[in-house]
């Protein structure tokens, strides 16, 4: 890999919808969403260098995590929890927009933000980023089987904090 | 078969044999607890799946144009740890705290800031209207100009601009040209030949252009 910014961009703007959709719900007040993203692509461009290859997506991902973190304790604000109705982006296509009418989706971001830190954490790594169990652990700091007792907790607590609103059908 | 919560998740990431996997189907066929944790999961996934997003449009342009900018007007950056330009920035706005000029609005940022993206915020910006604020005794010329439809807003002072949280520094040191990122919108503060500070919603580069056709960028 060369190391010209344009290899960079090559590399890191594929998975700007991840980092899209991860800062979305890590940003903190009084940073936006935007502003974790450009400042998650600035940190990630300054340590290209030492980038040694591997997933791309997995090295934006820790380093957009990373990134929220330091900010929050910054702010030292408690951290948004459910983006409000006025923070939509109209232009923006949402993946699960055709699935999910916009109050369900309003009550499972809610349900999201109820959960606890590091159940909300490996399911945002796991399966809004996609990321494996294997590198959710390798990033967290946390032994593979503790990572996937961590999301399966969290989604079954999804699924019943949904089912107890009435907002999805029993399966 | 006892009901295990470790067996379960064992099973649903696919680390269980072939014959434990096939004993654990048969214990699901009885167990209550176990088929609705399983149930569940399944569920709980599917949702969070559908929490993945696309990036709003012009997102990827003016991530593009930041790397760009970064990459063009700072060649000191690579080798300068993005730690110690952060806490440049802190320091600069923990030194700057005590004066007017500097003095933070509700959201965070610099009064003369918020201002200048204030102004640029205006949806229907009258072509180089100009007004003339004071910030402890600093005074600070505001002109408004329109480029591709969008409101520039520009302010002008013989003082340093004060530099906001998170904004990155182009040179490095206190006092060098920055650029930030607020709701969709670019910041760019340049210092030479004079103090000025740009806010639009278009990437920096456009503003760094749009400086330059007013002569106040090299």
């Amino acid at each position: 890999v060369t190391r010209d910014h344009q290899a960079f961009l090559d590399l890191a703007l594929p998975h700007l919808d991840v980092v899209w959709s991860l800062a979305r719900r890590l940003a903190i007040f009084p940073v936006e969403p935007e502003d974790l993203v450009q400042e998650t692509y600035l940190r990630a461009f300054a340590g290209f260098s030492r980038y040694r290859g591997g997933d791309a997506r997995a090295w934006l991902v820790s380093i957009c995590l990373n990134t929220a973190r330091s900010l929050a304790r910054r702010a030292k604000r408690r951290p948004r929890e459910v983006p409000g109705p006025d923070e939509t982006i109209p232009d923006s296509t949402d993946v699960g927009a055709e699935a999910l009418g916009s109050l369900q989706r309003e009550t499972l971001e809610h349900a999201l933000a109820e959960l606890p830190d590091a159940q909300r954490t490996a399911i945002l790594m796991m399966d809004v980023s996609g990321l494996t169990a294997q590198e959710t652990a390798d990033i967290v700091g946390a032994p593979r089987g503790t990572i996937l007792a961590r999301v399966h907790r969290g989604r079954r607590r999804l699924a019943e904090l949904l089912r107890e609103r009435d907002s999805i059908d029993d399966v | 078969m006892t009901c295990d919560e470790r067996r379960t998740v064992a099973y649903l990431a696919g680390n269980l044999a072939g014959d434990e996997a096939a004993a654990f189907e048969q214990h699901l066929l009885g167990c209550e607890s176990c088929w609705t944790a399983v149930r569940d999961d399944r569920k709980g996934r599917e949702l969070a799946e559908q929490l993945r997003t696309l990036a709003p449009s012009g997102l990827r342009d003016r991530v593009r144009a930041n790397i760009e900018l970064a990459n063009g007007s700072r060649p000191v950056r690579r080798t300068l740890p993005v730690r110690r330009l952060v806490s440049i920035a802190a320091a600069v706005v923990v030194l700057a705290g005590s004066a007017t000029f500097f003095g933070f609005h509700r959201g965070g940022d610099p009064a003369v800031v918020s201002d200048v993206l204030a102004l640029a915020s205006h949806s229907a910006p009258a072509h180089s209207s100009t007004s003339v604020r004071t910030y402890d005794g600093h005074r600070v010329d505001f002109s408004m100009y329109e480029m591709h439809g969008e409101p520039v807003a520009l302010a002008r002072s013989a003082q340093a601009f004060p530099m906001p949280a998170h904004a990155m520094p182009l040179g490095g040191v206190p006092g060098e040209p920055w650029i930030a990122s607020r709701h969709g919108m670019s910041l760019l503060c340049l210092s030479q030949p004079s103090h000025v500070l740009l806010a639009g919603r278009m990437p920096p580069k456009d503003l760094l252009d749009f400086a330059r056709s007013l002569g106040l960028a090299p």
